[in-house]
């Protein structure tokens, strides 16, 4: 349930001001700090540079093509048998059959799947989908939100209630549901149009919480401050505003990603993911039905999808504790 | 207060009027109709023009999209949620089919899940730091981290190859019909469904917890001398669970709008399994007259909610 | 749309795959079969010549067979949507699927891959010439005893009713509606019935074709009674509506759940059904829940989307299960636009050759299937045999020669000036197949020493149906109609005739004409098979017109022990069963049954049909 809710609810006490100024100069001088005392961020950040390294580095690391259909001699091949014979079956004419569901070996790391091609090639290259798709529309996602959020609670009025309302309707729509349409609408959409549907699918819960936290701050002493000095209203969303809430921002956009990779895992699922790229959701969906006759392509993908999705969870888990200094150790 | 639930109530009617003008754009922006759906299964009927022609008027199809639009809203105010183009039936008699199938389901992922997770983040809230609460948050961070389908695919196939018991995929057995064949199919999809879904509630409590704990008025009570599980229990729960109770309220909609993903797995013919295939199908006023009630449910839980907060946080009020 | 491309037909019936889908289609089923009667071919048999005794059911008399038991309830998957309960009207084929369960025609197939043509709810019949048909009706045959029919007797009025319901278009109260075979029925000028058990037709024209159109699935033959009570509520699915004269009596059909049917007892053929009753249960298409059900004998039969699933999941049971093999019905073709791109038929004639058949065979479907001609091997009575195909451009097994030619006709027809060619691929493909648009363009583009090919995805209903009329359709790969009857002169009259009704390439050549209208009007089978040679031998040289006719693949179905008959050939050990290609759904009551004496029938969940 938790991943048909794409980006899932952050507790609204992070909304609160943050006393002391935490920018990101202080967390990136504080990550050696940080690794050492929150152990399992530390695994987070680990697996997030591994899964990043890895999307990177992807045509260089992954052996082979993601379509490249490996073929093998074909043991019944006779050219010499009757032609007869021949045109009655097919396999005797063919000099090659494709090498399919193979268990891992030398040449293919992780085996092969129900068309020939190399697991481990193509989990490499949906490395590079899932981290495009995650980071993608969760950045729009927490732009369009951030945007909306922070213009809809500094002002308020009529504008803020309109959007409010929207936002209440967008997330009264069953998510998934919401997502089968809108990838439908087009079909065979690029990337970039799959990835924002996404974020934009996700904006409305980014946009609550950003929203609370500007309220919190609207009116704290340094803004006002701002105002009697005479800055404009865009300053000081910009200046002053943006920069006190950037610990949700940060902990809503870690979160998210592992959200939306799971979230087109789930599309995949029922066989709405995109039709021509190689992603996990769609392995896994392959080669689920026989999880037990060749479960290499459903098993690798599979723990590649927990493993991303855990890396960044535990991540902005981290994050957030660190940024949080309610929720520090005793 | 009373002003409030007023005034709420009358923005969700806002609200759900939105979602039903979204949905029935949306739908019909999509490329087909529920004609060609079915038309197109024979080369020949393609050109039977005359035939696709009376079966969009019969539907009501050819008519201009502003008079459907009306007809849609129309009925919605009268609560009529339309009627199937497939099965002429209307979409209440179907959802009464199918209710009960979602809420067996639900019910049970609601139980497993919430009696998994509601005490592994107390006990891991209260044991903060120690190996316990390693384990526990290990356990629950993987089970967010984990595609819900892959658990239950894991499992029916541990179930199938160790025969551990038979499940009734094609009886649809419900509960009150028959307790144990029903309990066979939903035991899997519940488990995988209450594991991934409510690790987030327990992660949510564990935190929440934490910092009522450290509450000067714990610390007083313990001073005080109070057994250590009623400090827990009576005081600390009691507010930690405020926006926990928020996270729980958006997850019984979830649950409410269906599972789609295990439904068609178990061959469960629940809400979730329903949309899917009516927008599979083009069948627009199910699938348009579902998706507005279940908004309208998501929207009335919210406010329920948002009273009980009020209600167990006197710091709340509304204007 | 892009849901995946299969129906069922219920117990027993053809692996049928759609080209288009609706959602909710499912997936299973045995190919139709029957056990031919010692096994050997028969030719399709003249009608002139029919015999007119009434026929006996073709008993399984394969040696190593055991013994029939009769009795118990086949349960497999059935369609998930129908449209209606009028066959006259149904706009998709799951209604004449499950009434063949339930209604009679006047003939049907004793054979449906040769075409052997036995009388149904006639008694005998009798082609006077080619184009009038004398029926003789059996007597005592009793409509299902359900109101409002209430067991009244079968009659040649009822004869008379479905026919001129179809051609003209009318209800009971005189309005109009479209029914989807009124072109037909309309080609019958006068019907006679001398006597309550006398039909006499005449048609406008000769028509050879005419009883294999009257065997056909779709020829069923409804109540009028139970029609007229549901005419305007045709949509709302009632076991009611569909009465009948045949095998089984539908105990309940309503949308959304099983379709239940049990056993007629006052059936017209002794000892038919074989089997008490019949379940087609609703099941999502999931696979993962159409294996667990089929694992734990829910089903009686199966098939993954993924052969070599299906293949793997017999050999991890062995013993318990076998596999059957049978062709999928839906021929698998290369359409290219002759109105627009391909002009020149030199190029048609180059990919013909550079399509490698086989080696798609082998990629998309493990190598199980057959190349087709201009009419495929499906039709055995009048596919050019295997050993004169194998001669001909397209179909020989020197891949090089073909290439070698191919490269020269189309540098011949200007093929590098065509630039970029896409061959376009449904999505409904895809969604099985995710591959091809990497795997057609290499083919073509290496056999044809360019780089000009390409293949983009599309919609059937998006881009193909829509322009098919109006000759702007792209080209394309992939499935196309079923072939429901063992005789193509009909279709091959209506795709390449001047005045066909699918003729999209927009074909007009008065000798293939003249060909395409004595074939069809010629009653002797003998002649027709000669006919339709030449007719095939001009399409090549023609280049099929753009429909370059590829192949029809076999699929393996999964069964368990317990669920017999229905077979061309018994399985042996180490060697799969095989199974009817065309569908023949009529022949589950008379063939298929349940051995309940084999070890494998313990642990079959019961089934009850009352």
């Amino acid at each position: 349930m938790a991943q048909e809710q794409v980006a899932p609810a952050v507790p609204e006490a992070l909304a609160a001001p943050i006393a002391e100024r935490r920018g990101a100069v202080r967390l990136v001088a504080g990550l050696g700090r940080f690794v050492r005392r929150r152990k399992l961020g530390g695994v987070g950040l680990a697996l997030v540079v591994l899964i990043l390294g890895v999307a990177v580095a992807a045509p260089a690391i992954q052996r082979y093509g993601d379509t490249q259909a490996f073929e093998v001699p074909n043991p019944e091949f006779n050219p010499t048998a009757n032609p007869l014979d021949i045109a009655r079956n097919p396999r005797l004419s063919t000099p090659v059959i494709l090498e399919r569901h193979q268990a891992p070996s030398a040449r293919h790391w992780f085996g092969t799947d129900q068309f020939g091609r190399d697991i481990y090639a193509r989990i490499i290259v949906g490395a590079r989908l899932a981290v495009i798709i995650g980071i993608g529309a969760s950045l729009v996602a927490v732009c369009v939100g951030t945007l909306v959020g922070v213009v809809s609670g500094y002002f308020g009025g009529w504008f803020d209630l309109v959007v409010q309302r929207c936002v209440d309707a967008l997330q009264a729509f069953p998510g998934l549901v919401l997502l089968l349409l809108i990838v439908q609408v087009v079909p065979e959409p690029p990337l970039v149009l799959t990835v924002v549907a996404l974020g934009v699918l996700g904006w409305a819960t980014v946009t609550r919480i950003i929203r609370s936290a500007v309220l919190a701050i609207k009116n704290s002493p340094f803004v006002e401050a701002a105002r009697a000095y005479g800055a404009t209203d865009a300053r000081i969303m910009a200046a002053h505003v943006l920069p006190n809430i950037v610990a949700p921002i940060i902990v809503v956009f870690s979160i998210g990603i592992g959200a939306y990779i799971l979230a087109e895992a789930s599309l995949s699922f029922l066989g709405l993911g995109p039709a021509d790229k190689t992603t996990w959701g769609k392995m896994v969906n392959a080669g689920r039905v026989a999880l037990d006759l060749h479960p290499w392509e459903a098993l690798f993908s599979g723990m590649a999808i927990t493993i991303t999705v855990l890396g960044f969870n535990l991540a902005g888990d981290a994050i957030r504790d660190e940024l949080d200094p309610r929720l520090r150790g005793r | 207060m009373t002003q409030y639930i007023l005034r709420r109530l009358l923005l969700n009617v806002v609200v759900i009027w939105l979602v039903a003008s979204l949905v029935f754009v949306a739908v019909r922006a999509l490329p087909g109709d529920f004609v060609l759906t079915q038309v197109a299964t024979n080369l020949e009927l393609a050109d039977n023009q005359a035939a696709i022609a009376e079966a969009r008027r019969l539907l009501g199809l050819d008519k201009p999209l502003w008079q459907q639009y009306a007809v849609f809203i129309a009925g919605l105010a009268t609560g009529d949620l339309g009627t199937s183009y497939a099965t002429r039936r209307s979409t209440w008699a179907e959802l009464g089919d199918r209710l009960p199938y979602t809420l067996e389901l639900g019910t049970m992922i609601v139980l497993i899940g919430f009696s998994i997770s509601l005490p592994v983040g107390i006990i891991s809230a209260v044991k903060q730091d120690t190996w316990i609460d390693y384990l526990l948050r290990g356990f629950a961070i993987l089970a967010v981290a984990t595609p819900v389908f892959f658990i239950a695919v894991i499992l029916t196939l541990i179930v199938l190859k160790y025969d551990l018991w038979t499940i009734d995929i094609i009886g649809r057995p419900h509960f009150w019909t028959d307790p144990k064949k029903a309990l066979t199919l939903y035991i899997i999809p519940a488990i995988s469904g209450g594991v991934t879904g409510t690790a987030g509630v327990m992660r949510l409590l564990r935190s929440q917890m934490l910092e009522v704990l450290r509450q000067d008025y714990i610390r007083t009570a313990h001073a005080k001398g109070l057994r250590r599980r009623s400090v827990v229990l009576r005081h600390a729960l009691k507010n930690a669970m405020i926006p926990v109770l928020t996270v729980m309220g958006l997850t019984v909609s979830a649950i409410v709008s269906g599972q789609i993903i295990l439904e068609n797995m178990f061959n469960i013919p629940g809400i979730g399994q329903f949309l899917f295939s009516r927008l599979l199908m083009r069948d627009f006023p199910p699938f348009q007259g579902t998706v507005v009630l279940i908004a309208t449910v998501i929207v009335t839980v919210n406010l329920i909610v948002d009273i009980l907060y009020a209600w167990l946080d006197p710091r709340i009020r509304y204007a | 749309m892009r849901a995946r491309g299969y129906r069922s037909r219920g117990m027993g019936q053809g692996v049928s795959r759609r080209r288009f889908v609706g959602a909710g289609l499912t997936l299973t089923g045995a190919a139709a079969f029957l056990a031919a009667c010692g096994g050997k071919k028969e030719e399709a048999k003249a009608p002139a010549t029919a015999p007119g005794a009434a026929t006996q059911v073709a008993a399984a008399t394969a040696a190593p067979a055991p013994e029939i038991t009769r009795g118990g309830v086949l349960r497999g998957v059935g369609p998930q949507v129908y449209d209606s309960v009028d066959p006259h009207r149904a706009f998709g084929d799951p209604t004449s699927w499950l009434l063949n369960q339930v209604q009679s025609k006047l003939v049907w197939y004793k054979n449906p891959d040769t075409g052997e043509i036995e009388p149904d709810v006639a008694q005998s019949y009798e082609a006077l010439d080619a184009a009038t048909y004398v029926f003789r009706l059996r007597q005592g045959v009793k409509w299902h005893n359900k109101p409002p029919a209430n067991g009244r007797e079968f009659v040649a009025d009822d004869v008379r009713w479905h026919i001129e319901r179809q051609a003209t278009q009318k209800l009971a109260d005189g309005t109009e509606s479209p029914m989807r075979h009124s072109a037909f029925y309309k080609a019958i000028t006068k019907i006679e019935t001398p006597d309550k058990y006398t039909v006499r037709l005449t048609l406008n024209e000769p028509n050879g074709t005419f009883l294999d159109r009257l065997a056909a699935y779709f020829s069923t033959i409804p109540n009028r009674e139970a029609m007229e009570k549901f005419e305007k509520d045709h949509r709302t699915l009632h076991e009611d509506a569909a009465i009948g004269t045949g095998p089984y009596i539908l105990v309940e059909w309503r949308a959304g759940k099983n379709v239940v049917m049990k056993r007629n007892p006052d059936y017209f053929r002794k000892d038919v059904p074989i089997t008490d009753g019949q379940i087609w249960t609703i099941l999502f298409e999931d696979p993962n829940a159409q294996r667990a059900a089929f694992e734990q004998k829910q089903l009686d039969s199966w098939s993954a989307p993924d052969p070599s699933v299906t293949q793997a999941v017999v050999k991890a049971n062995p013993g318990v299960m076998y596999e059957v093999l049978s062709g999928v019905a839906n021929t698998v073709y290369l359409h290219l636009n002759m109105n627009q791109q391909f002009k020149d038929v030199r190029l048609v004639k180059a990919l013909n050759m550079a399509f490698d058949r086989r080696q798609a065979i082998q990629v998309f479907h493990l190598g199980l299937g057959q190349v087709s001609g201009p009419v495929t091997w499906l039709q055995e009575g009048f596919a050019i045999p295997g050993a004169d195909l194998v001669k001909l451009p397209g179909y020989r097994t020197d891949r090089e020669a073909e290439k070698r030619e191919a490269r020269q006709l189309w540098q011949a027809g200007g093929g590098p000036a065509l630039g970029e060619v896409d061959i376009k691929i449904p999505r409904t493909w895809l969604a099985r197949w995710p591959d091809t648009p990497q795997i057609i363009p290499r083919m073509l583009n290496e056999a044809l020493g360019v780089t000009q090919f390409k293949s983009t995805p599309t919609d059937y209903n998006e881009e193909i149906i829509p322009n098919l009329a109006n000759g702007k359709f792209p080209n394309w790969f992939g499935w196309t109609s079923q072939v429901n009857s063992p005789d193509p002169r009909n279709d091959l009259y209506n795709n390449f005739h001047t005045k066909g009704s699918t003729n999209f390439q927009k074909v007009s050549n008065p000798e293939l004409d003249r060909l395409l209208e004595e074939a069809r009007q010629t009653v002797d089978q003998k002649k027709a098979v000669q006919i339709v040679r030449r007719i095939q031998e001009m399409l090549l040289e023609n280049g099929q017109y753009g429909n370059v006719i590829l192949y029809n693949y076999i699929s393996p179905t999964a069964r368990w022990n317990y669920l017999r008959g229905l077979l061309k050939e018994e399985p042996t050990p180490g060697k799969s069963a095989t199974g009817y290609n065309i569908y023949a759904g009529h022949r589950t009551a008379t063939d298929l049954w349940i051995n309940t004496k084999d070890p494998t029938y313990q642990g079959r969940p019961p089934a009850t049909v009352n």
